[in-house]
This record gives structure tokens, sequence and C-alpha cells, in this order.
């Protein structure tokens, strides 16, 4: 299992974490790269709320797989590319977040990993 | 179970000295409001004002908005679980004040909530520029978390509209409705060539500033559970989100729950209403398929014929409403969705961000990419910098006349999902 974020409130979990400075969508493209690579999503790539989707900052879970042969989970390869699909449509609309308010869409993104994490029984 | 709800209409309210109830006019004590909100120690202060229909007002950021009631006869007093000891809602009389509404605001984090219009054309967008709100700006102590500030605005709401509604226990109420459902056994008895109808209401349910309870419950910790009506009609469900002004459901709104109460004037004449499955909207995909699973599986035990399912929020909620809709449709079960769209600000893009074949009945609440502008204020009640927060994001921007164009998704309650707004649609 390792958490795929962008967020550098996040980077520092007890937890194994792969932190990459890119896009929410950039983020995505990655964890998709690695659901091919036999990963398999275990929370949502997408927030819930429109408003949510102007944070810069995104924490997503993956159970990661060490066997080269890992069949593709197709439920979860279809997540993520609605999510990109989603993510790159509103992506036209979007204006950067105000400075102000940066970090509490860091805040409330780890917040709500938090509560992923406990869902899962790890956190 | 049978419910009487005691509507006291109100045609005004005043701050005042103490709290009185006399022909439609609402005094409130106000001082006395505040230390009572004050005994909580988490709190710093708490101011009210008024915000009147009509008025030059805009209320920004609102948290919850909340009916004034008082419990006059029954097991359970106001909100139980939450400002009273859990007993079983829905039972007994409640006495209500009509045409007023608590609401919270004060900024729990920057982004979020929404903006609420006395007057204007942003008025017309929200149920809740039609009501007369007394409106809490509350401050938190220093030091205090997210989770704990969230919790203590929520409660204040609570403890303000069970505080305001006590006035209303001797007054004599304009009109009673009744609401009376006994056992499904029962009932399916009497009118047994009927459709069955289960409503399931999805929950947002995801963490900070995302969350709903269930007596009290963080409904995240629970599976999907069968309540009667009345339970839903009398406090049972309560709000603890802000992260969507435009579709987020009240407390106010789950106690007017509009599809319960449609369902209830069918109930014997075209339908038999089952109850209300409440069922939460899980971050993790096991989550989302337990949840989904187990909300099918009661409406099959049910015996449901149908089943009419709305959503909380958008994004990932649009996954649990199709799944719902896919294994409630396999199940043999016909399903009606009703949800909200973002369909872009010229409505041409796909509404929601998840689909499936087996969802043939979709009512819309409206799109929250719907562009508007929202003319100034003379007053502002809330956090003015909470403006230039909204403007920052795509929501919306503030124009050098120091009008606000935003989408209806900054504008409180204007796409409930629950169909407790005033948006309609337009047959073409």
């Amino acid at each position: 299992m390792k958490i795929y974020t962008n967020n550098p409130e996040v980077k520092n979990n007890h937890l194994p974490v792969v932190y990459h400075r890119k896009s929410c969508e950039e983020l995505l493209i990655i964890l998709r790269d690695q659901i091919h690579l036999g990963g398999k999503l275990l929370s949502d790539p997408m927030p819930a709320s429109r408003r949510m989707l102007e944070s810069p900052f995104r924490s997503v879970v993956l159970a990661t797989s060490k066997n080269k042969g890992h069949p593709l989970d197709i439920h979860s390869l279809q997540t993520i590319e609605k999510a990109i699909r989603h993510y790159r449509r509103i992506k036209e609309l979007k204006t950067p977040a105000a400075e102000t308010v940066l970090a509490d869409f860091q805040q409330v993104d780890k917040q709500l990993l938090n509560s992923t994490l406990k869902e899962l029984g790890i956190g | 179970m049978k419910l009487e709800i005691g509507k006291i209409y109100v045609t005004d309210v005043v701050l005042g000295e103490k709290n009185v109830f006399e022909t439609g006019r609402l005094t409130i004590d106000t001082q006395g409001l505040i230390d009572h909100l004050l005994t909580d120690h988490r709190l710093k202060s708490a101011a009210v004002d008024l915000a009147k229909p009509g008025d030059s007002v805009r209320i920004i950021p609102v948290k919850d908005v909340i009916e004034p009631r008082v419990k006059v006869f029954g097991e359970a007093k106001e909100f139980p679980g939450v400002t009273s000891t859990m007993a079983t809602a829905g039972q007994g009389r409640s006495h209500v004040f009509k045409n007023t509404a608590v609401i919270t605001t004060g900024s729990i984090v920057g982004f979020q909530e929404g903006v609420l219009d006395m007057s204007g054309p942003g008025a017309a967008y929200s149920p809740f520029s039609q009501t007369i709100n007394i409106v809490l700006t509350l401050e938190p102590k220093k030091g205090l978390s997210q989770h704990q500030h969230e919790e203590a605005a929520r409660s204040a709401g609570l403890q303000a509209a069970a505080y305001i509604g006590e006035c209303g226990r001797e007054a004599v109420p304009d009109e009673i409705e009744t609401f009376e459902m006994n056992s499904n056994a029962a009932e399916i008895v009497k009118y047994p060539a009927l459709p069955k109808v289960v409503y399931l209401e999805m929950l947002i349910t995801q963490g900070l500033l995302h969350d709903t309870y269930i007596y009290g419950l963080d409904a995240k910790q629970t599976l999907p559970t069968l309540l009667h009506p009345n339970e839903v009609l009398d406090g049972a469900v309560i709000s603890g989100n802000c992260v969507a002004a435009c579709d987020k459901i009240t407390t106010y709104q789950h106690l007017n729950n509009p599809i319960i109460k449609e369902l209830y004037d069918r109930h014997g004449k075209d339908l038999v209403f089952l109850g209300v499955v409440v069922t939460n909207e899980n971050i993790t995909l096991q989550g989302k398929l337990r949840s989904c699973s187990m909300a099918t599986n009661i409406a099959k035990q049910l015996g449901a014929d149908g089943v009419i399912v709305s959503e909380e929020g958008y994004g990932n909620p649009d996954s649990d409403l199709m799944l719902n809709c896919r294994l409630l449709e396999e199940a043999g079960i016909k399903t009606v969705l009703i949800t909200d769209e973002c369909a872009g600000r010229d409505g041409m893009s796909q509404s929601l961000t998840d689909a499936t074949s087996h969802a043939k009945a979709i009512v819309t609440t409206g799109n929250v990419s719907h562009l508007v502008t929202l003319p100034p204020m003379e007053k502002i009640i809330g956090n003015i910098l909470a403006i230039e927060q909204l403007a920052g994001g795509y929501s919306g921007s503030l124009l050098p006349d120091g009008s606000l164009e935003c989408e209806l998704n900054a504008i409180l309650g204007s796409t409930s999902e629950i169909g407790y707004h005033n948006v309609t649609t337009k047959e073409y």
C-alpha cells in the first residue's frame, strides 16, 4: 500500500508515500501507470464536491503489487480514467486557487486521507 | 408511529431581552441566547444578527441552517443523540417555527462554504432567502482544531434552534400536520395492489467538513440503516458538512425532506411507502461497494418494487449513485435517481462523473455550473474576506463594481438534490 500525493502536508506520513510536486491531473496519470503495472485503487481519486475540485491537492491510496504478472484491475483503470477525463474537462474553467486558501486545501486533503486510512484500518 | 408537527407561522422576528412569541412575532432574548451558546467552552464569542427577506444583506460563509423547534410531548427531545439524550425521534408532537431559520456562519476553512443573499437576483436561487434568518456568527477559541471548530459550530446551531424553539412550547399551532404510518407488514396488507417504494437517501460521509450524523453517530462509521420516515422529519439526521453550498443537505432540509413528504402524501393512493434507508458515501472503493450492496439488500428484504435514490455532493458520490442504481436494477427493482448536474456553463458537458446503462430515470435538480451575477449588498454578515476567497477559485470572480460573478455552486441550497430548492426544470 502506498499513498500517492501532491500535498506537501502528507509527505511525512508514517505510511509509505510517493510524493510528486505535480498537478492533480499529472498525479492521476502517474497513478494510471501504476495501475497498468498491477496497482489497485483503494480510495476514489475524485473528491466529493465541485468545490473540492478546485483543490490543487489530492492524495490517493493504492495497493501495490510486487508480482510482475499481476492482472490488470479493470475497475481501478476505469475509475482512474474517468477521474483524469473529468479533471481535464474542468481544467478549462479553473483559475489558480487563492494563496490564502492553499493551506486550507492541504489540511482538508490531509484530513480526508486520514478518514480514508481509518476506514481501511491502517490509519 | 405517529408524529404531529405543530406549525407556528412567524411573521416577524426581533432581538430583545426576553423570549416571547405573540401573534406571529418572535422576540429572542439575545444575550440569553449568546450566554447559552458560550457555555460551550470551545467558543470565544457568538454574535446574533437578523437577516430578513428583502434586506440588502449577504451572509457568507454559511455552515448550516436549522429550523427552530421544540418537542412538546414524546419520548425524544430535540435532536436526540446530539442536543438531548438518545431516544427515538418521530413520535409525539413537535412545535416548529415556520418561515424562520437559524443560520450558522464563521470560517472553518477559507474555501468551501457558500453565500446567501437576502435580496437581488441571488435571492431567487435559495429557499433560505425567503426565511427570516437568525444568524449566529461564531468565533472559536485559539488553538481549536478544525474538527473541534466544526463540531462546536454544528452544536451551536442545534442548541440555538432548540433554545429559540422553546418559545413555541405553549403556543397554539396555526396548523397541525400528522405523519402516521404503522409497520410495513401492516401497511402492505392494507394496500396489497400498490407498488412498494423505498427511499434511499445518500449522505455525504467522507471526513472533515464532509460528514453527516444519525442520532449523533458519524454516519461514515455506519452501515445502511432503515429509518421510519418520521425519524428523519423529527431530527434524527444532522448535517455536518459544508462542502458544496448548492447541494449540501442542511439540517433544515433533512427536517423538511420533500421526497419523504411526497411519498407520505402518495402512500395508500398509488404506492406503499416502505421507509427511508439512509446510506453513506465512502471514499474507499470497497466501502462504496459494501454500502451500495447492503442498501440494495435492505430494499430486497423489504420487498421493494421501486427505489428513489437521492445523492448528496458531486464527484465520487456519483459512483455510489450509479452503483446503487445498477445493483438495484439488477435485483429487479425499478430505480429513479435524483441528482444535480455539473454540466459546464453552457450546460452542454457531461453532467455526472459516472454513468450506467441501468440509469433510465434521472431527475435533475439543476446545473451547478450555471453562472449568475450577484450585485454588492449593503451589509455582510459572517466574514467579508470569505468573498475574496470565494472569488479566488473558479467558483467566482469579484467584478470592479463589487459584484460577485459566481456559479450556482456557491449559492446555498440552489440545487438541492432532495428537491428542497427553487430551481425548476423546463421541457424543450
